[in-house]
């Protein structure tokens, strides 16, 4: 029985300067070479809880399964030195920004090509792109259902017991596999941390790399083309509470709420 | 005295609303933000060891009042302001009593034709900064602790900042300053330039960890805020190569105000896209009156070069002004991923540093089982050698006593090999619980001076025993 996850290679928008933010003269890109490349933080989780599963479990093959180039894997040797028993790359056979379907579709493939996968887990979204849709149309695509906002999961018996975020709070169910999650973050599911003796291992370790013979897809028909990207700058105004009494300064803070501009007045 | 009693004694001085006796508070209040006991209470890790109380200080009087009675009750008292403190030097012997100065956070008196700025002891490093900041002024002082240091424990620690090599350590800062002694006596050491009245009794309370009183009130310098500032970064193959240059830099009388060399580890780590494999990162920041970051600047600028260090320009500098205190943000990140994980910094000659720096990283990657990385830097340089700030991070069964055995053995290597050298154990961070046991082979012969003073200043041995000496 296999178990994957599905990992991104982002760039690290965390360390990215305020004044970084700048849309090129094209309209369409935004110079962060600088930012350091890491595992999609999502999708640490996602790799995290299938370690989990793999600690708890018997007889279990764990897979991680990344779509980009060459560059993209130190992520998945990162990922081998916390414990996936596997690697694939998938070499992106065009340009998949904004084009979550074709990833959905590569993906496919490889979780095709495991006859004995029960479970796919996939972060809930890139910190880049962040279509938030992958996960999903890959659960589409294999005919499996799809949980999504998932915080937690545990194999019981034949089935997985699921922890999912919604806004009511959050939902337990069961599920039978097949089935695709896709992860949000949540206390403390950090991804374990690799030994350097690991990571030299991993370091040595074999990757299989699919090159996809899925076409590029034709101008006329994209789902999505990026027309422009504009930068939304968060205006933030601190209003320091000056009444002494806590009383009074909780009047003052509801005056200041009241008056907002945005405030509606329900 | 029953500790019940004791308790009771403070509420009728200070009122109950300023005597925390909740066993959570008290937790809260049993160490500091050391790594050990980041991992130890992901384990679970409690103190056994909680204080009778926390006292809020409001006034110098009232220290002394307080430590008066302490004294007299032979009662163990902690100062304490921010808490950051990394070496155990907070944690709370049982039924000792915390005195939290936090609560006297005034900024008394802005000197703008001395350049002075006397604050008491619980006024935040921060919110001293970013006041005189708003005059065109800067303290020149900023630890990584920055955002949650107050100035009292910054002087009992003998802090140092990130601009050092220009601006100085704490030690240089201090102009006066005024404490209460155990037995409640209080004295002041009054603000002057320099002279020459016996020994520096300011360098009594730098670094006294509370071992001999409590600081209740500084007076350090401010300086007119650098008109110009020239920053660069350069990659440079060697380690040692970045330790040469930084040499060659102090020993021609340079200062550039922020002075650090990250070895490959943390330069890949920090400075992914600038560096090529293997590359350690040099960042510089020169600053000054007018002319002096430019001139200085050139003169770093044809060092590094020299040695065949290649240009990065100022970007990864700005980088490094935004991020660099970012940790304080999530002290306990490394914790939650099941690591023991911490900092040590040692100093050393220039003619032993590199031997430490080497050493160390070989014993630790030979001799930690489940090492994830040991990293070094430089940063804070000297005419005679510099210190170098050793990051550490390894995997340990979870539980309390796996976390305190790794920690000990990586800890355990980095003193070993520095006392070697004859470097020494603490650049910064202070001595606390955890390095005490170390301090015989670090003073050698001198030790007994520090025996005598803590025996001068404190015959009962109330204040903060264990810390700074071991008890014996």
């Amino acid at each position: 029985m296999t178990i994957i996850s599905c990992i991104k290679q982002v760039q690290d928008l965390d360390i990215v300067l305020k004044d970084d933010w700048v849309v090129g003269n094209d309209g369409l890109t935004i110079d962060i070479d600088y930012a350091n490349r890491i595992m999609n933080t999502f999708d640490e989780t996602s790799l995290e809880l299938m370690l989990r599963l793999k600690d708890e479990m018997e007889e279990v093959r764990t897979k991680v399964v990344t779509v980009g180039g060459l560059r993209s894997e130190s992520i998945l040797r990162k990922a081998m030195a916390v414990g996936a028993d596997e690697a694939l790359r998938i070499e992106p056979p065009f340009d998949l920004d904004f084009r979550p379907e074709k990833t959905a579709l590569l993906l496919k493939e490889a979780v095709a090509g495991e006859e004995e996968t029960e479970l796919v887990l996939c972060g809930r979204q890139a910190d880049n792109g962040s279509n938030g849709q992958t996960g999903q149309i890959l659960a589409e695509m294999l005919g499996w259902p799809c949980l999504t906002m998932v915080t937690d999961i545990k194999k019981i018996g034949n089935e997985y017991r699921i922890s999912r975020l919604t806004e009511e709070g959050t939902e337990h169910l069961h599920a039978a596999p097949p089935l695709v999650v896709t992860v949000t973050q949540s206390e403390n599911k950090l991804l374990r941390m690799a030994t350097l003796k690991a990571m030299l291992t991993a370091k040595k370790e074999g990757i299989r790399v699919l090159e996809s013979e899925e076409e590029a897809p034709s101008d006329e028909s994209p789902s999505y083309t990026l027309e422009k990207i504009t930068i939304n700058r968060a205006d933030k105004h601190c209003v320091f509470l000056e009444e002494t009494e806590r009383s009074s300064r909780t009047d003052q803070l509801i005056r200041i709420l009241k008056d907002r501009p945005d405030n509606q007045g329900d | 005295m029953e500790q019940s009693k004791v308790v009771e004694f403070f509420e009728s001085k200070l009122g109950k609303e300023r005597v925390l006796t909740d066993t959570p508070v008290l937790q809260e209040y049993a160490t500091d933000i050391t790594g050990l006991r980041m991992v130890q209470k992901h384990f679970g890790w409690e103190s056994d060891s909680l204080a009778a109380c926390v006292l809020k200080i409001h006034s110098e009087e009232e220290a002394s009042e307080v430590i008066r009675f302490l004294n007299e009750e032979g009662i163990v008292s902690i100062p304490r302001t921010g808490g950051s403190g990394v070496c155990l030097g907070l944690e709370t012997p049982a039924g000792s009593v915390v005195l939290d100065l936090s609560d006297m956070n005034e900024i008394l008196e802005i000197n703008e034709e001395n350049l002075t700025v006397t604050v008491q002891a619980g006024v935040p490093l921060q919110v001293l900064e970013e006041t005189i900041n708003k005059k065109g002024y800067t303290t020149g002082h900023f630890p990584q602790s920055y955002p949650m240091a107050q100035m009292g424990g910054l002087v009992a620690t003998r802090s140092i900042g990130q601009f050092s090599t220009m601006y100085g350590g704490i030690e240089e800062l201090v102009v006066g300053i005024e404490g209460v002694l155990a037995d409640g006596t209080v004295s002041k050491i009054k603000n002057n330039p320099r002279k020459s009245t016996g020994p520096d009794l300011r360098h009594i309370w730098l670094g006294s960890e509370g071992a001999f009183g409590i600081i209740t009130q500084v007076t350090v310098k401010m300086f007119k805020k650098a008109p110009e500032r020239v920053m660069q970064a350069f990659a440079i193959d060697k380690f040692g190569d970045g330790l040469a240059v930084i040499k060659e830099l102090m020993q021609a009388g340079w200062k550039p105000a922020v002075t650090r060399l990250h070895d490959g580890t943390e330069a890949a780590e920090t400075y992914g896209p600038f560096v090529k494999d293997g590359e350690s990162i040099m960042l510089f920041i020169s600053e000054g009156p007018e002319g002096f970051a430019e001139l200085e600047g050139k003169a770093v600028e044809k060092t590094a070069l020299k040695y065949g260090a290649r240009p990065l320009g100022s970007k990864p500098l700005e980088l490094w002004l935004v991020h660099r205190n970012d940790i304080c943000d999530h002290l306990d990140m490394y914790a939650k991923q099941g690591a023991v994980a911490d900092t040590c910094e040692i100093s050393a000659m220039w003619s032993d540093i590199g031997k430490i720096y080497d050493e160390v990283i070989q014993r630790a990657k030979k001799e930690v089982s489940h090492l994830v990385a040991v990293t070094g830097h430089s940063s804070h340089s000297y005419v005679q050698g510099t210190n170098i700030y050793f990051m550490f991070g390894a995997m340990c069964a979870p539980s309390v006593e796996a976390a305190q055995q790794t920690y000990d053995q990586l800890f355990g290597i980095i003193m070993e090999t520095t006392l070697k050298y004859n470097g020494s154990i603490c650049h910064h961070h202070g001595v606390g619980r955890y390095r005490a046991k170390w301090m015989k082979q670090e003073l050698g012969t001198a030790y007994t001076m520090l025996e005598r003073m803590k025996e001068a200043f404190d015959p009962k041995g109330i204040m903060n025993r264990g810390a700074l000496l071991q008890q014996e």
